[in-house]
């Protein structure tokens, strides 16, 4: 997956980047990059075997809900 | 940002109803029926009952802030920092909705296509999402005034036929297991119709503002009709149990059905579904890309609007192993979550207008 997901950020990247770049819309160029580093960083997550961000709201959010949906039963 | 795009009350009206009723048929039912048993229906009333209440709070907002979304307004009643860090958290939630809204859809056609390949069913949907998020609310608004009436009259035709199939002994007696599963199965359901918070995002570029809750009662209404419905319906043709271990029950009764020669209908149920399913993503990454372009400050929404869609895909690849890890991160974490974007931001928000007398007077 991951290979497939750097040739599509490469893609939007260029689709994106080069107009923005040419108008000199600078904020939109950088927030445009910044988001596709996140989806990245995203796909590596699972190579590298480091928690997801759903995986950090369920320890923050799991024991509540079990708490409230658990405690009838 | 100046946004000349206008929708009419009808389309909000229809937009609203294939969020509330796509994103639900496709996650809740069966959980709920597990959490609540027979009495799940109960809750969709309970829940239905409470999200008109927040309604009013929201349409309220819409007129207290003239043109303004909530991300706008969070940065009006909070100032520049703490607006964009509260108001921040509306465009990540919806994020996520998206992300776990992809993931159902995928797990749909899996189940029902299992020669498909994953990689197909993701990049179809992508760009489909991607390609429509980006021609922009007036196209969005268009599409869902065709889509919503289809999903409803199919919705009707699915529980029409259903009836031939339903024993009403299942659904019977009611409150045997008190009241606790089904007031607490109602704030689980409330999580996922409360999704229609989206109308703080249609407000402003609805051509009528002052009929925000009119439209959000009309919508939620027959959404909650629709799921109440179905959980009946569900009940009624499978029992509890067997009903309550189902990834997607909808489905399930529509595979029950036979007309004449006509056989394996869930196809059709299938289309519709998935249609009504990607359109509330649309509107998901249209409404996160907006939010986040308002906060950062940009000229325009749509050079967001590719990556967005990326991301959430990608999460919603990572995020779970199998379907029962994700069945539970929605039982257990996203009702938590989205009971609190929901209502206790907005509230919040609601509570600090007062108190530091931002936005506009009401005139007498």
């Amino acid at each position: 997956m991951f290979p497939a997901l750097i040739f599509i950020s490469i893609s939007i990247g260029l689709i994106e980047g080069i107009p923005l770049a040419q108008k000199k819309m600078w904020k939109e160029f950088t927030t445009l990059f910044l988001l596709l580093i996140i989806s990245i960083f995203l796909g590596l997550v699972k190579l590298l075997e480091i928690s997801t961000p759903f995986d950090v709201l369920e320890r923050i959010f799991g024991p509540i809900g079990k708490f409230m949906f658990d405690s009838s039963k | 940002m100046s946004n000349k795009e206008k929708i009419s009350t009808n389309q909000f009206v229809w937009m609203l109803f294939g969020i509330i009723t796509s994103f639900t048929v496709l996650q809740i039912p069966g959980i709920l029926i597990l959490h609540a048993g027979r009495d799940a229906w109960l809750s969709v009333i309970v829940a239905w009952f409470l999200d008109v209440l927040l309604a009013l709070v929201y349409a309220y907002m819409g007129l207290r802030f003239p043109g303004q979304n909530f991300v706008q307004y969070s940065m009006t009643i909070l100032g520049k920092l703490g607006g964009r860090i509260v108001g921040f958290i509306f465009p990540l939630y919806f994020l996520m909705v998206t992300a776990l809204l992809m993931r159902a859809i995928s797990t749909l056609i899996e189940t029902n296509l299992s020669d498909m390949p994953k990689l197909v069913i993701y990049s179809m949907g992508c760009i489909t999402i991607a390609y429509t998020a980006r021609k922009g609310i007036e196209i969005i608004a268009r599409v869902c005034e065709i889509l919503g009436p289809i999903y409803l009259i199919s919705l009707f035709i699915l529980f029409f036929m259903a009836i031939p199939i339903i024993k009403i002994d299942r659904v019977k007696p009611f409150l045997m297991e008190g009241s606790y599963p089904f007031l607490s199965g109602s704030i689980l359901i409330l999580s996922f119709i409360g999704i229609c918070i989206m109308m703080a995002m249609y407000i402003p570029v609805c051509n009528h503002p002052e009929n925000g809750f009119k439209a959000k009662f009309i919508a939620v209404t027959m959404g909650a009709t629709m799921i109440t419905t179905l959980i009946f319906l569900v009940i009624g043709a499978f029992g509890a149990e067997q009903a309550g271990s189902m990834v997607n029950p909808g489905a399930s009764l529509a595979r029950e059905i036979q007309v004449g020669i006509f056989e394996r209908l869930e196809s059709v149920w299938l289309i519709v579904a998935v249609g009504a399913g990607i359109m509330t993503c649309v509107n998901l990454i249209w409404a996160f890309s907006m939010g986040a372009s308002q906060i950062i400050g940009l000229n325009s929404y749509k050079p967001l609007v590719l990556p967005a869609t990326l991301i959430a895909t990608v999460l919603s690849i990572i995020s779970f192993d199998s379907n029962i890890e994700m069945l539970n991160f929605v039982f257990y974490v996203y009702t938590i979550i989205a009971v609190f974007v929901q209502t206790g931001l907005e509230m919040f928000l609601f509570a600090m207008a007062f108190i530091l007398k931002k936005g506009a007077k009401k005139s007498s």
